[in-house]
């Protein structure tokens, strides 16, 4: 059957021709993408649960593991040498003296800039912990060895599919290796425990783990010959080690850099940069993860200079050092040269007034939201002074106030809001979703047994009815009519009493009084649309 | 749609089914989720535009058709059933938490972002994504299953000449933006 509707929009033979060109397309990107689609068999398991649930086990965040490692390995290093804390860093207008690229790579600009502050806004903000790490203390260069640390962060253990199964005092633990470093992680009560060693075997790294304690701490008894604590800390100070910036210090401002254009999109090439106050010794935190590393001098400076290759990662160089007003930079660069890395740090100058504001507005997490919830797409976004709106009507619900408000775009989409018990829900006036040409809100609940439907039309549909399963019979939807912007239309709204999760079927009726057509609206969240 | 119409959901070009009506079996919902899980996965992967959520969204799916698989599996198409789960859930929510996901996974380390497999002809899809939704969830359906006007009519529960409007018009609009119409004649619909 032809999806064409001639006798709705008579098409000219080049549409037509391209029609038929986009259909060949189109059946070619359906074909691969299902294909594509297609997961690998381990990847995901459909689990079903006691209580009716199922569930889909997808391999645990990798990022909390591997963040795990290198937060214990960079405490390594940023712990073990006595703190200097003479070395306050200066603070101008309530934050520190951040550095701002003066050169990048050609065609590069920044495309997301991060604060401590920010990141704290998400759930999923890494959490902070301990480390305690062990070694051969009296050796002049204590990294120059091995070691081993433990470390405790405060999150649920999430496993990550990627290691080899172990069990550890009782309970479940994955190990894996990484170059010559192998790492056990485990939960105990809501907590991450890790050990990690570095230069040692795998047994002897599980043994270490089978008697950790939760400070946490390693038995001596153990560990190699001679191995003593040789530093502690809070996990929150080995942020910036190479591979990624992982746990966040206060103060902390993370920008990343890369080819204009491509957005968050292109993982393989692009610069970050993270700057947050630190200690002079915490320099060498970037060398114990590096594939290869050295010690040099940027910018006056110590600085160690490195690259990591950490499997499932793309290779990234790095430099870190720390300039004289207090702040530990790290330069991490994914498909930029050394030569390139090296120029951009020489070349870093202070942030001016407004500068850093001006970033975080332009290129935060909040303004990448807002583009992106935009009308159809990132450069189809409406500014937000742009939109109008106005109230259609008032009313109170089973003692719950709400207002159902209009609102029009520069674009010229028009869009309907109800607002009721502190939640917004919306539908924009860009499609017919029926019935008849009505467009319809999910169920909105609002109350333990009330629930709201909300639709717009722009005049096809005269009168509407709302209705579940147990009620004798319908209710009227209220009717009100917009104008606004130069659009008219109806906005609709009804409410029905809901003692469980259920359907709510949606009537509409033309101007005769002839019924158009009927929709069913599952609950949100809970689902099931259903003819 | 009467009620008479939930015996219809289904979808025909997913492979027919072998779930016997009104069998609810946990084998069945095993054998309901294996066969339906890829399909749903692309459809969702079409609508949002990021394979990650699409995967969340299709346990979603599966997890209401799960929580229901009484009433559902008496369907003679539940498939088409846990379709309409997949596009209702995926309106207006994927760009976002797609975007967001891999804005925040990249400061989390970059191991997000090369967990995102590249979309195969995402120029396409995303073009398709601008679409208005209904339309864009009927030419998804088209184009990834082959599904005639009748099903796509099932999946998104509104009548057939419905989707035939949302199929010329969101077919025209593709064909102008992917170029494919001479601009001479290009009058946008």
């Amino acid at each position: 059957m032809s999806p064409d509707h001639e006798d709705l929009d008579p098409m000219s033979e080049p549409e037509i021709a391209a029609l038929a060109a986009l259909d060949r397309r189109g059946r070619a990107a359906g074909a691969a993408l299902m294909t594509a689609a297609e997961a690998p068999p381990d990847d995901i398991r459909l689990v079903r649960l006691p209580d009716g649930r199922a569930h889909r086990r997808r391999p645990g965040r990798p990022w909390l593991l591997v963040a795990a490692v290198l937060i214990v390995v960079a405490a390594i290093a940023g712990s073990l040498l006595a703190r200097h804390d003479d070395e306050s860093p200066p603070v101008t207008n309530g934050q520190p003296s951040y550095l701002l690229p003066r050169w990048l790579p050609e065609g590069y600009e920044p495309f997301l800039v991060l604060t401590t502050a920010i990141a704290q806004q998400y759930n999923d903000a890494p959490p902070d912990g301990q480390v305690v790490v062990y070694g051969l203390p009296n050796e002049a260069d204590p990294w120059g060895g091995a070691t081993i640390t433990v470390a405790r962060l405060e999150t649920v253990w999430s496993q990550s599919l990627e290691g080899e199964p172990v069990t550890i005092a009782g309970r479940p633990g994955e190990l894996q290796s990484v170059g010559d470093v192998e790492f056990v992680t485990w939960g105990v009560d809501g907590a991450t425990y890790a050990v990690v060693g570095q230069r040692l075997r795998s047994e002897l790294v599980l043994e270490a783990a089978e008697a950790a304690g939760p400070e946490p701490s390693l038995d001596p008894a153990t560990l190699p010959p001679g191995f003593d604590v040789i530093a502690r800390g809070p996990a929150s100070s080995t942020l910036g080690v190479p591979s990624q910036p992982s746990f966040l210090a206060p103060d902390t401002l993370v920008a990343y850099y890369g080819p204009a254009g491509a957005g968050a999109g292109d993982a393989e090439r692009f610069i970050r940069i993270v700057e947050r106050p630190g200690d002079a010794v915490d320099v060498d935190l970037a060398r114990p993860w590096a594939a290869e590393s050295r010690t040099g001098e940027v910018r006056g400076g110590h600085a160690v200079i490195g690259s990591t290759q950490t499997p499932g990662f793309p290779f990234e160089r790095y430099v870190q050092w720390r300039e004289p007003s207090g702040l530990l930079m790290t330069a991490v660069g994914r498909g930029v040269s050394e030569d390139e890395l090296l120029r951009l740090v020489a070349e870093l100058g202070l942030a001016r007034d407004g500068e850093i504001e001006g970033l975080l507005a332009e290129h935060g997490i909040q303004s990448q939201n807002a583009v992106t919830e935009g009308d159809d797409s990132a450069t189809e976004s409406i500014p937000a002074e742009s939109i109008v709106s106005t109230d259609v009507a008032t009313g109170d619900r089973a003692g719950t106030g709400w207002t159902l408000t209009a609102t029009s775009a520069e674009s010229g989409d028009v869009g309907l809001e109800l607002h009721i018990g502190g939640e917004v829900e919306s539908l924009t006036w860009d499609a017919v979703d029926g019935p008849g040409d009505m467009r319809l809100s999910p169920q909105v609940v609002y109350g333990q047994t009330e629930r709201a439907v909300f639709a717009a039309s722009d005049g096809l549909v005269a009168r509407a009815t709302i209705e579940h399963l147990g009620m004798a019979s319908p209710t009227e939807m209220a009717m009100y009519p917009v104008a606004l912007d130069g659009q008219a239309f109806t906005a609709f709204i009804g409410f029905v009493p809901v003692e469980d999760e259920t359907i709510i079927t949606v009537t509409s009726y033309d101007a005769a009084g002839g019924e158009l057509e009927r929709a069913e609206i599952g609950s949100r969240g809970q689902t099931q649309p259903r003819p | 749609m009467d009620a008479a119409g939930s015996a219809a959901l289904g979808p025909p070009g997913a492979g027919g089914t072998s779930v016997a009506p009104g069998s609810h079996t946990p084998a069945d919902f095993d054998a309901f989720a294996t066969r339906e899980r890829r399909p749903l996965v692309a459809f969702a992967w079409t609508l949002t535009g990021d394979r990650g959520v699409a995967e969340d969204l299709v346990q979603e799916a599966l997890e209401a058709a799960w929580q229901r698989w009484g009433e559902v599996s008496g369907y003679d198409r539940p498939g088409a059933w846990a379709r309409r789960v997949v596009a209702n859930r995926a309106a207006g929510r994927g760009r976002r938490a797609g975007r967001e996901r891999r804005a925040y996974g990249r400061w989390l380390g970059g191991r997000a972002d090369e967990a995102e497999p590249e979309m195969p002809d995402g120029h396409f899809w995303a073009e398709v994504r601008k679409l208005p939704e209904r339309q864009a969830q009927a030419v998804a359906l088209f184009y990834l299953e082959d599904l005639p006007i009748a099903d796509i009519a099932v999946v998104l529960g509104c009548a057939e000449g419905t989707v035939k409007a949302h199929l010329h018009r969101g077919r025209l609009r593709l064909a102008h933006a992917l170029g494919l119409v001479d601009a001479q004649d290009g009058a946008e619909r």
